[in-house]
């Protein structure tokens, strides 16, 4: 090892390097270490119960409380790199580079097929180069590279119009859905009704026709109690075919809900 | 994965095969007489070669071209979407409160089921007590 490394190489290459120093972020390092010495001078190793452990772990491995979120406007660091809480796309001029499409207001699809077409013409400009005149090679290659980054640069500036014709197909996708399984929830509730109206009528047609053959029986269920609590309200439910006509009142209710 | 960012792949693509063909002619490409340089004559399998490069660079020039066609709604301003988005959502809100409404029924519809059933049971049971 050479003896003039500096204490970052030194500390790169050894067998057994420290951790990180970013480590003392997760802990409260320095009273985690109080707490620690004071668990261990308090408690006898040999005798300590699995509970007391337990119960210390939690005070040393409390994390420290997340960081507040940075202002609008101001930078932030995440891994080592800053960023700022602003997310702008620098120009090409900002980036010292040369913009090859017009400023302002542009007709982007004309533009980036100019931008496709002049990077197929200087390939083949580059190719012509390099059979005549090889070591001119990089002026071409510098052409084709500017080409490249303002094509790049040009769809990275319409990310978020993107962004928001995406949200627009979301939101269509939601109401499309939405309208379906409205659509669905009415055919199934009009089938329920028609199925419920269906079998009631029924009913009261097996009630009348038994009504005829034994007088008795009709006259026994007139006096049983048990209806429907919407059907209890009305007072006329002595008749047998009464609870069917409330019923169709409370499906018409349903119908038309205010 | 969205229509730019498959644009910016397949451009980066287009990269790589400028590099590899030109690696390829600077490697395979024989040598070519002083004399008779204007009646170039090459091996079979080397001119297919050749064929097949040309027309990979061809083949994604136009895959972008095509790309940039479908690109979303870059016809339309900035003004036009935030007004389209605006009247999406309330009819969105039209269609949530319309979806409320149809679950209430439906809900009401369940009792009304769960109290038919209960009479008819009870009033079968009658009958069959009865009887």
């Amino acid at each position: 090892m050479n003896a003039a490394a500096s204490p970052q190489q030194i500390e790169n290459v050894s067998t057994f390097p420290p951790p990180p120093p970013f480590y003392k972020l997760y802990l409260n390092y320095d009273s985690d270490i109080d707490s620690t010495a004071t668990t261990s001078a308090t408690t006898d190793p040999s005798t300590s119960s699995t509970l007391s452990e337990q119960q210390s772990i939690p005070n040393i491995i409390l994390p420290l409380q997340p960081p507040i979120p940075p202002k609008q406007g101001s930078n932030y660091n995440q891994f080592g790199q800053t960023y700022s809480t602003v997310d702008v796309l620098p120009t090409l001029d900002e980036l010292d580079m040369v913009q090859l499409y017009p400023k302002g207001d542009i007709e982007p699809i004309s533009e980036l097929k100019k931008l496709n077409r002049s990077i197929l013409f200087n390939y083949l400009q580059l190719l012509e180069t390099l059979i005549e005149n090889p070591s001119d090679f990089k002026t071409k290659v510098d052409d084709i590279s500017l080409l490249f980054i303002n094509f790049h640069h040009l769809l990275n500036s319409y990310r978020p119009h993107q962004a928001r014709e995406t949200l627009l197909s979301i939101m269509t996708e939601q109401i499309k859905n939405r309208t379906q399984s409205n659509q669905l929830l009415k055919k199934s509730l009009e089938t329920c009704k028609e199925s419920l109206i269906q079998t009631f009528n029924n009913l009261n047609n097996e009630t009348e026709e038994k009504e005829k053959l034994s007088p008795t029986l009709a006259t026994t269920t007139k006096e049983q109690p048990s209806t429907p609590q919407t059907i209890n309200k009305n007072e006329e439910l002595v008749k047998p075919t009464n609870w069917l006509d409330q019923l169709v009142n409370e499906l018409s209710k349903i119908e038309k809900p205010q | 994965m969205d229509r730019i960012t498959q644009l910016q792949d397949k451009l980066d693509d287009m990269f790589y095969i400028f590099g590899t063909c030109i690696g390829v002619l600077q490697r395979d490409a024989p040598p070519v007489s002083f004399k008779e340089q204007n009646e170039l004559s090459f091996s079979q399998e080397w001119g297919h070669q050749i064929g097949d490069m040309a027309t990979q660079v061809i083949d994604t020039s136009k895959l972008i071209e095509s790309y940039i066609d479908s690109l979303p709604g870059l016809k339309k301003t900035e003004t036009e979407q935030y007004e389209n988005l605006k009247s999406l959502n309330s009819e969105s809100n039209d269609t949530l409160k319309e979806l409320k409404l149809t679950k209430s029924e439906a809900i009401e519809m369940l009792k009304l089921v769960k109290e038919s059933i209960r009479y008819i049971s009870e009033e079968s049971k009658l009958i069959e007590d009865q009887s």
